[in-house]
């Protein structure tokens, strides 16, 4: 289970940077280790450089990995807290960046499963959601932005009503994505096909996972198979 | 006594099978009660926090005189540009405080060309009511951004009435604050939810300076305030009205509370409710407790006997018996407690949905919520249930005379 959601955040925070070239110039660049012992080593690394003197990329490229570290390697409200304080700091730093600010957003609504209270959940799903969709008013083809709110927006309890939300965004995404890397278009169709499953709409989901099987493409390919 | 306790609590012990009986009784009784209870404080949460984040704020600030007279003369009612900026700058620099915006509410009539529906609106500071209105969900479209001034959001069913699509431009009139008509090109950015059906049927929101220019003025109806607790609301009233009084703002606040006579009905309702099912849920459990104490003492006649005729007393039967009751109390609501708090944890984390309320468009997701309060009443209630039920089974084993009760087989 844990290396399937591994899998998962390394593809929504990782791979966009494999298409980065391909498909949208608008799709900033930072590296993220491959495994948890890396991306620990990388941070630790980062913060002793960033002691010394302030530098935007890095500020950036910590942002990202505390993300990726909040996300899948240690998912606990201590970790999550600590994303979110450096996603602000690296927001400030690079205030023109879109992907960084949805990447702020998508850290703010993981934040919702650490409080008692709905209200409050509430409030950093809104917020969290506000800036990512502020992220996309900005740069609406911003393949990183794009993915972060689709799958925060697909993994939402359904009465927040985001899923049209995750629908538009991997529709969208599946224009950008072309052909070039098929792994990454079966998983967009995959969860484009989930999205419409959620959509109430079984016809059209069992449409994109008959798509993403066919790309016969490992993983995402084997999941949609798997679904129909 | 201390030996009484301790024989009491060996008997309880020792009767296990009728030991377990009772501590299953009062345990239905406490679990039940936790996760009603639990249910019904959640619902009152999730309702209050809804119409707080939706409509009310948790404190809204009015031109004085705006509660009695507004809904008959708004015009005459509205904070000026300079009064708001004041009033904002004030409760920005107060403690406790998460969101501070201002509202300019109006009526009017959405057009789409060929047929008009009257609508009630807010124009708004969309940045701030973003966050604000966490009960306010985009079901088509995009939310609103300040920067697309002539964009709105539109309520549902309104959208459904006038067969609104996003991207479609409307044209909204209304009565401009001198009295005169205007109107002014929107352009649907969206179509909102409330959860309320008469709402979302004439709702629309939009971008506060564009509905300034509509109605020529820059005055607003109310600043609403957006607390980080509910709890603080009646001190931060306290405190703003002496800091107004202080900076000498003609202007008058009132709370959710005083704005929310839905949400005091409601509460009313199922406390009414939830008192009556404790009673039931209560007698259940007394009655299940006193007839397992009642075959305890047929169980244990010659048994009481034995201790009578070794010299102990009625008032020492009555004791042993009611100390047993006591433990049983105790075991049965700790008991209670644990499995009610896990039968609250698990219920919530299943993400089971309720249908939606009357006069509601959006089911809503069932929350358990574990209140201290409840825990302590809990087992209080299982105690009081155990001893009371246990009074007449002691007293009539206190009573027995010594000889028959030897002979009792």
């Amino acid at each position: 289970m844990e290396l399937i959601m591994q899998h998962i955040y390394l593809i929504i925070l990782g791979l966009i940077l494999i298409l980065g070239h391909g498909v949208s110039c608008a799709v900033a660049q930072t590296a993220i280790p491959d495994t948890a012992v890396e991306r620990k080593a990388r941070a630790a690394f980062l913060e002793q450089s960033l002691a010394r003197e302030d530098h935007p990329e890095k500020v950036r490229e910590l942002a990202m990995i505390s993300a990726v570290i909040a996300g899948v390697d240690d998912p606990t409200a201590k970790a999550t807290t600590r994303a979110v304080t450096i996603l602000a700091r690296a927001t400030q730093a690079n205030p023109g960046d879109s992907e960084l600010m949805a990447a702020h957003g998508s850290v703010l609504t993981m934040m919702a499963k650490f409080q008692d209270q709905t209200s409050q959940q509430l409030r950093y799903v809104k917020k969290g959601f506000r800036m990512m969709d502020r992220a996309l008013k900005k740069d609406p083809d911003n393949i990183g932005a794009l993915l972060q709110r689709a799958n925060n927006s697909l993994h939402m309890p359904l009465f927040l009503k985001r899923t049209h939300y995750a629908k538009r965004d991997f529709e969208r995404l599946l224009d950008l994505a072309g052909n070039k890397v098929p792994g990454f278009r079966a998983m967009i169709l995959y969860q484009l096909g989930q999205a419409h499953q959620l959509l109430k709409d079984p016809a059209s989901a069992k449409k994109y996972w008959l798509q993403a099987a066919s790309l016969k493409a490992g993983y995402w390919s084997q999941q949609a198979a798997a679904n129909m | 006594m201390i030996l009484i306790l301790k024989i009491a609590f060996l008997n309880v012990l020792r009767n296990r099978r009728r030991s377990l009986i009772t501590i299953l009784a009062i345990v239905f009784g406490s679990v039940s009660l936790i996760v009603f209870g639990g249910f019904v404080e959640s619902m009152y949460d999730g309702l209050r926090e809804s119409m707080i984040r939706s409509q009310l704020g948790h404190l809204q600030v009015y031109k004085k005189g705006f509660s009695e007279f507004g809904s008959v003369e708004p015009e005459k009612y509205l904070l000026s540009a300079e009064t708001t900026r004041q009033i904002m700058r004030i409760v920005e620099n107060q403690p406790g405080v998460e969101i501070v915006t201002s509202r300019l509410n109006f009526s009017g009539l959405l057009s789409n060309g060929k047929s008009s529906v009257g609508v009630f609106g807010v124009g708004m500071d969309a940045d701030q009511e973003a966050l604000m209105n966490s009960s306010v969900k985009i079901v088509a479209g995009d939310d609103l951004f300040t920067e697309d001034l002539e964009s709105a959001l539109i309520g549902e069913g309104l959208a459904q009435s006038l067969g609104i699509r996003v991207g479609d431009w409307m044209t909204l009139l209304a009565s401009t604050a001198d009295g005169a008509v205007n109107a002014v090109d929107i352009k649907v950015a969206g179509i909102i939810s409330t959860g309320m059906k008469e709402i979302d049927d004439r709702v629309i929101r939009a971008n506060r300076l564009h509905i300034q220019n509509l109605m020529v003025t820059d005055s607003l109806t109310r600043v609403l305030v957006l607390l980080e607790k509910t709890e603080t609301t009646a001190a931060a009233k306290l405190s703003l009205e002496k800091v107004f009084a202080a900076h000498q703002l003609d202007v008058e606040i009132r709370t959710w509370s005083d704005l929310a006579g839905y949400y005091h009905k409601v509460v009313r309702m199922f406390t009414s409710v939830f008192g009556f099912i404790k009673i039931i849920v209560v007698v259940i459990v007394i009655l299940g407790i006193a007839n397992t104490m009642m075959m305890a003492v047929m169980e244990r006649t010659s048994e009481i006997g034995t201790i009578r005729a070794l010299g102990n007393t009625r008032s020492e039967i009555l004791a042993l018996f009611l100390s047993e009751a006591v433990y049983l109390g105790i075991m049965g609501g700790l008991c209670g407690i644990m499995l009610g708090v896990l039968a609250a944890r698990g219920i919530t984390a299943a993400d089971l949905m309720m249908p939606p309320p009357p006069g509601g468009t959006e089911g809503f997701p069932i929350r358990i919520m574990v209140v201290p309060d409840l825990l302590w009443e809990s087992i209080g209630l299982g105690i009081l249930a155990a001893v009371i039920s246990s009074i007449y089974p002691s007293l009539k084993a206190s009573r027995l005379k010594i000889v028959d009760a030897l002979r009792f087989v």
